[in-house]
């Protein structure tokens, strides 16, 4: 209650999942910090939500699980992109970029993409 | 594809999953808690704020379990774990329980598989529903009349185009066959030559008939069934080919019938076909007078069964219904049909009171179970999981009292068959309990309907409010809407079980009305037995020897009196013929319908009917002796005017082979319940057997002295003595007779019966226990009450009053419920009207005895509360 948050978006959630992912295998709390730190907290994930979706996502077979040692020589699982997780990633990407285009063309007409 | 086999493994690493979520929540928390001290929060607040960013653990791990997908199954898992946990931890309740659901659904299934193969089931033939019977509308009465005159049949075959060439089937009989040479009894129905056709029915080994096999000059050939083919030849294939003969007729088998095929009848299981044709012969009497063949087609492409029925109408010149659907042909069907359909609301009754009562104990169980509840809300569980979980003990429950009753269905359709009579006994095969589709169907369906009825209103009740309201009770009294649910279901109950006691206790006084009346017999201590000779015998040599066996038989010990009757007392038939009075011109109306019976000297003493006036027949009045008479009141009433005026008076019959001869009437005798024991006594005379004999078999009557099953080894040596081809069949003491006329009062009289007990037992079990449960809950507010002065008697009142009261709305609600039952089977009742006033009172007596035993302990136990005790409690 810190900082002014943005709920997510319905589904966003994997989408920056995924998008973190890309930098290479991370455990669930650095994906979270990853996310809320790169967003300047803005965003910030809850952790009711990041495990059922992390675990969605490897049951779909869009990320892959191992157990390693973290940094400080912890047991931790480690998430890391696989081919399909990659390809999941572009076409939501995709998807988004339209819908921020689409949405930045109807709330600002004629002034072009705001960032 | 990927999806689904990395779920499947998860699946099968479940537990290994499990503890890698809790492992992988631990690692997160002390990342997280690791992160806040970095930020300088002291150790303890680090780990606090971490947990309470984290929110319930229990729910994400829950919820990260989830995103595997396999969350139902493992719910359904642990639901069933835990309620079988639940079940064994209230052995009583529960053997309660799935005892009276086992009884409850038991019986509706029994009674469903009975009604099933009564009234829904078509015969195993091809496409049944194309099939269709030809019936002329009721004279008299209310049923069709189903049976044709064969030369009817024969006119309707040539005229009908419709439906296809129109098949014939005789009424079936037991008929005496010859086979290896030797005298056999079989079930014989004589068909036309399509009637296999028509039927669709193909032979399991050899050939059946077909068309145009009955032509003049065709060999004589039979089809046996399968079931005839294993008793009889030992299922030897050889059996094809054998001779066999009935009446001129002598047939070779050619064919056996598929073994679920047993002709068109539903009580009658076919052991021969043969061809009418080929026994009847054109010229004989049985084709141009009485009904015995019935008539059936298929409808021909494009038709219709309107046009048909018109057609059919047209070519006989008076109308003729079609019933289309193709089930067997039955006498029993109409017989039972309604009483079946009663004792099926008997039975759903009997379960709507177990339903509602183990509703009722399970709202009281589960507010004892409020805490358990409510904490495992604030754990985190849903309302919906709550539910879920107690449906499923609910289920638990009614699934092993479904298992039970398809156990017990078997039992339980015996039980019920065993009210049929014998003459039925054959075919009921076929109607025993089977475990086909649609019972399976109706088992599962049951489960599903009562374990709703009977769970879900509990578990919507205990699962509302939030989770603080559970966790607060304790202290004070349950709250009131939950004890007018129960209440509410306890007055239900009442009321069923009020339906039940009316609808047995007009039965039970409708058997013992018919029993208790002068019908003319003394039930006890009499054997009956049908007497049958070959029909080669000659009639004189019939009658020499049926004699001698009385004669030998009353010297026998044990056996008081012998007599015989030409047709038995209570067989349902009586033989009417009209008389008339030398010198009377009394109105023919007056005598046309007299039954007129054959009977032996002795028979009456043996029966047990008085003479008012006159004497018995004696041997002296022989066939060379004058004829003579005895009569029965009210015959004598109407021609005489008196018993005594009768006496000497002749009359004669008209018609028949002594047309004209007068009768002496010698003596008067009681009226009797000659044909059934329902229809008021008709005008009737005795004839000596020995004047007008001549009737191929015979009904013995033995007065016995000591144990009436005692002298049936003797009876039947005598009879082997006197001819080694005399038949006796049917030995069996007369009360046993009178049951059979009686089968169907009987039926329902003791399913009722039965069920009413039953229904009552488990609604005091149910009033006693919400009583009780609801004494425990106010043992404070009782304490109270007598602390303040209230009077042992004054608390043990309370209780009583509210238990009153609910029986009082129960018996104001079922009372006339009961009459609208009863109302509707008012045609089945005899000397009880459906509203009978002794009978509700009766009803309201036993229910009200029922309610105050069930009241009593749990209000002693209220009033003997210690305020001291119960204040100090908690």
């Amino acid at each position: 209650m810190k900082a002014p948050r943005v709920d997510l978006l319905q589904g966003t959630l994997d989408l920056l999942i995924l998008r973190t992912l890309r930098f290479g295998p991370a455990h669930g709390h650095a994906i979270a910090k990853h996310i809320q730190r790169t967003s300047e907290d803005l965003l910030q994930v809850e952790t009711g939500s990041l495990y059922p979706a992390l675990h969605r996502l490897e049951a779909q077979g869009s990320v892959a699980a191992s157990w390693e040692l973290s940094d400080k020589g912890k047991r931790a699982k480690y998430y890391r992109l696989t081919a399909r997780g990659r390809k999941q990633l572009d076409a939501a990407r995709e998807k988004w970029d339209t819908f921020s285009r689409a949405m930045g063309l109807v709330l600002e007409p004629g002034e072009g993409e705001s960032s | 594809m990927i999806a689904l086999l990395n779920r499947l493994r998860a699946l099968v690493r479940r537990s290994r999953r499990d503890a890698e979520i809790r492992d992988e929540l631990r690692f997160h928390l002390d990342e997280e808690e690791d992160e806040r001290r970095a930020a300088g929060l002291s150790g303890v607040q680090a780990r606090a704020a971490a947990r309470r960013d984290l929110g319930n653990p229990t729910l994400v791990a829950e919820d990260t379990r989830a995103a595997w997908g396999w969350r139902w199954l493992e719910h359904l898992a642990q639901d069933f774990a835990y309620a079988l946990r639940i079940v064994r931890r209230r052995p009583g309740f529960t053997t309660a329980a799935i005892l009276s659901l086992t009884l409850g659904i038991g019986g509706n299934v029994a009674l469903f598989s009975l009604l099933d193969a009564l009234l829904v089931e078509s015969l195993p033939v091809h496409r049944p529903a194309e099939l269709v019977e030809l019936f002329e509308p009721p004279r008299q009465g209310s049923r069709p009349i189903d049976d044709f005159i064969y030369n009817h049949y024969l006119k309707l075959r040539e005229g009908v185009t419709r439906l296809g060439p129109l098949a014939g089937a005789s009424l079936t009989f037991e008929g005496e066959v010859f086979l290896h040479g030797g005298r056999q009894r079989a079930i014989v129905q004589m068909v036309s030559d399509n009637y296999f056709d028509t039927l669709g029915v193909e032979a399991a080994r050899g050939r059946v008939f077909h068309a145009g096999a009955a032509t003049a000059g065709s060999e004589p050939i039979a089809v046996i069934s399968d079931s005839y083919w294993r008793r009889v030849f030992g299922g030897d294939p050889s059996a094809i080919g054998a001779a066999l003969r009935y009446r001129t007729a002598d047939t070779t088998i050619v064919g056996i019938a598929p073994p679920r095929f047993r002709g068109t009848e539903l009580e009658a299981s076919v052991d021969v076909w043969l061809l009418v044709e080929q026994v009847v012969p054109p010229a004989s009497q049985d084709r141009a007078r009485g009904r015995w063949i019935r008539v059936f087609g298929r409808l021909a492409p494009g038709a219709t069964v309107e046009q048909a029925a018109a057609e059919a109408t047209a070519v006989m010149a008076r109308p003729i219904i079609l019933q289309t659907g193709g089930r067997p042909y039955s006498s029993l069907r109409a017989q039972l049909h309604q009483p079946l359909l009663l004792v099926g609301l008997v039975v759903v009754l009997v379960l709507a009171i177990t339903c509602t009562n183990l509703a009722n104990l399970t709202v009281a169980g589960n507010l004892a179970r409020e805490r358990e509840l409510a904490v495992r809300r604030a754990l985190g569980a849903s309302r919906w999981r709550m539910v879920r979980q107690l449906l499923t003990e609910t289920f638990v429950l009614v699934g092993a009292g479904t298992a039970g009753a398809l156990l017990l269905a078997r039992w339980i359709t015996a039980a019920l068959l065993s009210f049929v009579p014998p003459r039925y006994a054959p075919a009921l095969l076929d109607l025993r309990f089977e475990l086909d589709a649609r019972v399976l169907a109706l088992a599962v369906l049951t489960t599903l309907v009562t374990t709703t009825a009977i769970g879900l209103l509990p578990a919507l009740a205990s699962t509302r409010g939030g989770s603080s309201s559970g966790l607060r009770v304790g202290a004070g009294g349950a709250p009131r809407t939950r004890t007018w649910t129960s209440r509410a279901l306890l007055i239900g109950e009442i009321a069923a079980c009020a339906v039940l006691l009316m609808v047995a206790g007009v039965f039970v006084r409708t058997v013992q009305n018919l029993r208790a009346q002068d019908a003319g017999y003394y039930e006890s201590q009499l054997l009956v037995a049908d007497i049958s000779f070959p029909r080669d015998y000659r009639e004189q040599r019939r009658d020499v020897l049926i004699d001698e066996l009385r004669h030998r038989v009353a010297a026998l010990p044990g056996i008081e009196r012998a007599g015989f009757s030409r047709v038995g007392q209570l067989s349902g038939s009586g033989f009417g013929s009209r008389i008339g009075v030398p010198g009377a011109a009394a109105s023919a109306g007056d005598l046309s319908d007299v039954v007129e019976e054959r009977i032996s000297p002795g028979f009456l003493a043996t029966m047990g009917t008085r003479l008012i006036e006159g004497r018995d027949f004696v041997d002296a009045d022989s066939e060379t002796a004058r004829p003579v008479a005895i009569v029965n009141e009210a015959f004598a009433m109407r021609l005489f005017g008196s018993t005594r005026a009768a006496l000497g008076r002749t009359f004669y019959q008209e018609g028949g082979s002594r047309s004209k001869e007068p009768m002496e009437v010698i003596g008067v005798a009681q009226d009797v319940r000659w044909v059934s024991l329902r229809s008021a006594p008709v005008p009737m005379y005795y004839r000596a057997y020995a004047q007008q004999g001549g009737t191929p078999a015979v009904r013995l009557a033995l007065r016995v002295s000591g144990s009436v099953e005692g002298v049936i080894p003797q009876l039947l040596a005598t009879a082997q003595a006197i001819d080694r081809d005399m038949t006796l069949s049917n030995i069996v003491p007369f009360a046993e007779i009178v049951n059979r006329v009686l089968v169907v009062e009987r039926l329902v009289a003791y399913l009722s019966s039965v069920f009413a007990v039953l229904g009552l037992l488990i609604a005091a079990i149910g009033l006693f226990g919400v009583l009780a449960y609801s004494v425990a809950r106010r043992r404070r507010e009782i304490g109270v009450r007598i602390a303040v002065g209230a009077t042992r008697g004054s608390v043990e009142r309370l209780f009583l009053r509210e238990s009153f009261a609910l029986f009082a709305i129960g018996l104001a609600i079922g009372v006339p419920l009961g009459i609208a039952v009863t109302r509707s089977v008012a045609s089945m009742l005899y000397g009880i009207g459906p509203q009978d006033p002794s009978a509700i009172a009766a009803v309201a007596l036993v229910l009200g005895l029922a309610t105050g035993a069930a009241a009593y302990l749990p209000a002693r136990r209220a009033a003997s509360i210690d305020p001291i005790d119960a204040l100090r409690d908690e």
